[in-house]
């Protein structure tokens, strides 16, 4: 380049490039500088934040779980959806190198559950199984599959440019997140087990009972806050011992497993007198606990006054427990619905979502919240329209299904689903 | 259009003046009175008790005095610093008094097996606690400690906390007015699980646990007729409406209180833009039937509250 002749309009490219340089040597900012390892401000309140493993989940919640609440997870009727989220939550903080504690109250031994958490998944095993994912629903739905193996647009073909750019905007996304340090939140694979050797023993606890230590002490409740109050207080300790909330600060997860079981222990007005006094301790602390709550063996009151002390309740419900799947919802396995929306530190909800009641289904290796969506209705109805018909059909309809999946199914809709059999190119 | 232009809450330090000038009446929380605010999970009710410390905060001759047993001082704090409001000075003009009841252990069984813990250890003296456990602290705040032999002298207790807080506001300024809020009754409730003293306590207690609400109810009364004594106080009570199966105690309330708010989630379900009804009964001072009161709307932001009319739009 000639800089010889200095013009208005000469880049300055040479200094311009060393200032990337250098800048680049410290990309992070000093604010991002302080934070824990594994948490964030949030954008709405400023709350800190802790991911609870399953991104879907953060972003339902507004960002992750303030530290310092209680998140309860309401446990599902005839399946075990919640120890997912259970799973996710311990995974997490194993991978943030955060201090877990977990403890089932239904007699489950903690190493049962803790070495079968699941494996994390880089970033580029995430985005095979997302195309693998797509090209799973591609085939599913049977019709577009054959023609089209790329993201090829028929009908609004003008779009084509758009889906490519947004495309490579992923994947250099993707490259980007893999420079990054450490992520706040990870992915993880339910097809393999985290390796034990990762997991580092002194910042795990566990706590089991035996019926002997039951009988020793009054109330359950108020043995097991002893314990919870001298670990907390523990990683409080080491925490303020490096001066203000910093990067090194460990932050403590806490998982109860099945809380509030009567099979653990019957006393009622104890489990609220816990919570209370659980809430109290975590207030002040660095760690942040979840909750699940067999909820319904109880009576819808004493539900909603174990909702009220915890800070954000949630729960999760299988179809299959519910009696039967929904028409609509044939591909999910059942609903996740937010109950109670935590005020921590703010006059306004902390977080403000569009609805309550979300779908979710299992991936191969991972699970999936999703916003409940009805397709427009020609299209369903293809869609659940049984294999073998369309088979038969299938070399004469290919090219008009795959039209109709491409977003022209509402305005040839009116013939009703079954039309879709018989009905004849001049549809169109 | 706020809660206290709605039911008509002014007050104006000249009476004769208040007829001839409306401008000069503030809003502010009426005196010798109970009031009751209800809520449900959905629609939580906290954001009242916001609301009042504000009108508070902002006369110079009145004060609150606040029971937390639901939320932290950093809680209250942080939320006042967004409405315009600083606790913190507040309490420093002896306008604002608070007393923990959830953050520093208010159940006398923590620290008896605390006690206990470190004895098995033998560790002999108490450790220090540090900066993160202290929580937040800018000036001494009261510590509610359940350590009375029964529930009805733990009330009596907080009776007394109340009152006490009342008369030192008054030597202080004899013109002050004080607002005594509960945040929320039904925790108190935990504390009547007074299991920790001996075995046949417990099975009296268990025998007395339908009693309990009468106990807290006699709380409410004895504040009630304080108030109404001294006319310069009022008493507000949090409570949630959907936590008991019978509602024969939030009946019981409705009929003791002056006026109660009811917060309640909309009907048709959830909304982004509006959270809520609040609908009102008042009883009546000269023949007291129970008036209802035009029910309103309300959303809550970030840094402030909208109340309004049913079918208004909000501005």
């Amino acid at each position: 380049m000639s800089v010889n002749k200095p013009t208005t309009f000469t880049r300055k490219q040479p200094a311009a490039a060393a200032g990337g340089q250098s800048s680049s040597s410290s990309p992070i900012t000093p604010s991002a500088n302080k934070l824990p390892g594994g948490c964030k401000l949030s954008l709405q309140n400023g709350n800190l934040l802790t991911s609870t493993g399953l991104g879907d989940l953060d972003d339902i919640l507004g960002g992750g779980i303030p530290i310092g609440s209680i998140l309860m997870v309401e446990e599902d009727i005839n399946s075990s959806f919640y120890m997912f989220l259970l799973k996710y939550f311990l995974a997490e903080g194993i991978t943030q190198h955060h201090g877990v504690f977990f403890s089932s109250l239904i007699g489950h031994d903690a190493f049962d559950i803790l070495n079968k958490l699941p494996a994390r998944m880089t970033r580029q095993e995430e985005l095979d199984a997302d195309t693998e994912e797509q090209s799973n629903q591609r085939k599913q739905h049977g019709g577009s599959g054959g023609n089209s193996g790329s993201d090829d647009l028929k009908i609004a073909w003008r779009y084509q440019n758009y889906i490519d750019a947004e495309n490579a905007k992923k994947a250099s996304g993707a490259t980007q997140q893999q420079n990054q340090s450490s992520p706040f939140c990870h992915a993880y694979d339910f097809t393999r087990k985290m390796n034990i050797q990762s997991i580092d023993p002194n910042h795990l606890h566990t706590l089991s009972y035996t019926s002997q230590t039951q009988s020793e002490s009054s109330s359950p409740y108020r043995s097991l806050y002893m314990e919870l109050q001298q670990l907390v207080q523990k990683y409080n300790q080491s925490a303020s011992q490096g001066g203000p909330i910093n990067e090194s600060t460990k932050i403590l997860r806490l998982a109860l497993q099945s809380f509030a079981s009567p099979l653990w222990s019957n006393d009622e007005e104890g489990v609220i007198e816990f919570l209370h006094s659980l809430k109290g301790l975590l207030r002040s602390s660095v760690s942040v606990c979840v909750i699940t709550v067999p909820t319904y063996i109880y009576s819808e009151s004493f539900v909603k006054k174990i909702s009220h002390m915890c800070d954000t309740v949630v729960s999760i419900n299988s179809f299959s427990g519910m009696g039967s799947t929904p028409e609509a919802f044939q591909e999910y396995l059942g609903m996740f619905t937010v109950k109670k929306i935590a005020r921590l530190n703010t006059l306004a909800p902390s977080f403000n979502p569009d609805m309550l009641s979300f779908v979710f289904k299992m991936r191969r290796r991972t699970m999936a919240i999703e916003k409940i969506s009805l397709q427009p209705e020609f299209s369903r109805s293809g869609d659940s329209s049984s294999s073998d018909q369309q088979d038969k059909t299938k070399s004469k309809k290919e090219d008009i299904v795959s039209k109709m999946k491409s977003g022209s199914g509402l305005l040839c809709g009116a013939g009703g689903p079954k039309s879709q059999i018989g009905s004849s190119p001049l549809d169109f | 259009m706020d809660l206290f232009s709605h039911l008509n809450w002014y007050k104006s330090n000249n009476q004769q003046q208040q007829q001839q000038d409306d401008n000069n009446s503030k809003p502010s929380i009426p005196v010798g009175k109970l009031i009751v605010l209800t809520d449900t999970l959905q629609a939580e009710g906290s954001f009242i008790i916001h609301h009042l410390l504000q009108a508070s905060s902002k006369q110079s001759d009145s004060g609150v005095c606040l029971l937390a047993l639901n939320q932290s001082f950093y809680h209250y704090n942080s939320v006042g610093r967004k409405l315009g409001y600083n606790l913190q000075n507040e309490n420093a003009k002896n306008k604002f008094s608070f007393i923990n009841g959830m953050s520093s252990s208010p159940y006398s069984w923590i620290d008896r097996l605390h006690a206990q813990q470190m004895e098995e250890e033998g560790v002999e003296e108490e450790p220090t606690l540090d900066n993160i456990s202290k929580g937040f602290q800018p000036f001494p705040i009261t510590r509610l400690l359940n350590n009375q032999p029964t529930f009805s002298q733990f009330l009596q207790h907080i009776y007394t906390l109340f009152t006490q807080d009342h008369q030192k506001r008054l030597n202080y300024n004899p013109l002050s007015q004080t607002t005594f809020i509960i945040d929320n009754i039904n925790i108190l409730n935990t504390f009547n699980n007074l299991s920790n003293n001996n075995q046949q306590n417990q099975n009296n207690n268990n025998n007395n646990r339908n009693n309990y609400n009468l106990d807290i109810l006699n709380l409410i009364q004895y504040l009630h007729s304080y108030v109404n004594d001294n006319q310069n106080c009022s008493i507000v009570v949090l409570f949630h409406s959907d936590c008991n199966d019978d509602d024969t105690f939030f009946k019981l309330l409705q009929y003791e209180s002056d006026i109660t708010i009811m917060v309640n989630s909309l009907q048709t379900g959830y909304s982004k833009d509006i959270d809520g009804q609040i609908s009102f009964l008042q009883k009546n001072q000269t023949n007291h039937s129970l008036d209802i009161i035009q029910p309103i709307h309300y959303k809550v932001l970030d840094n402030q509250i909208k109340f309004f009319a049913l079918g208004s739009r909000m501005q």
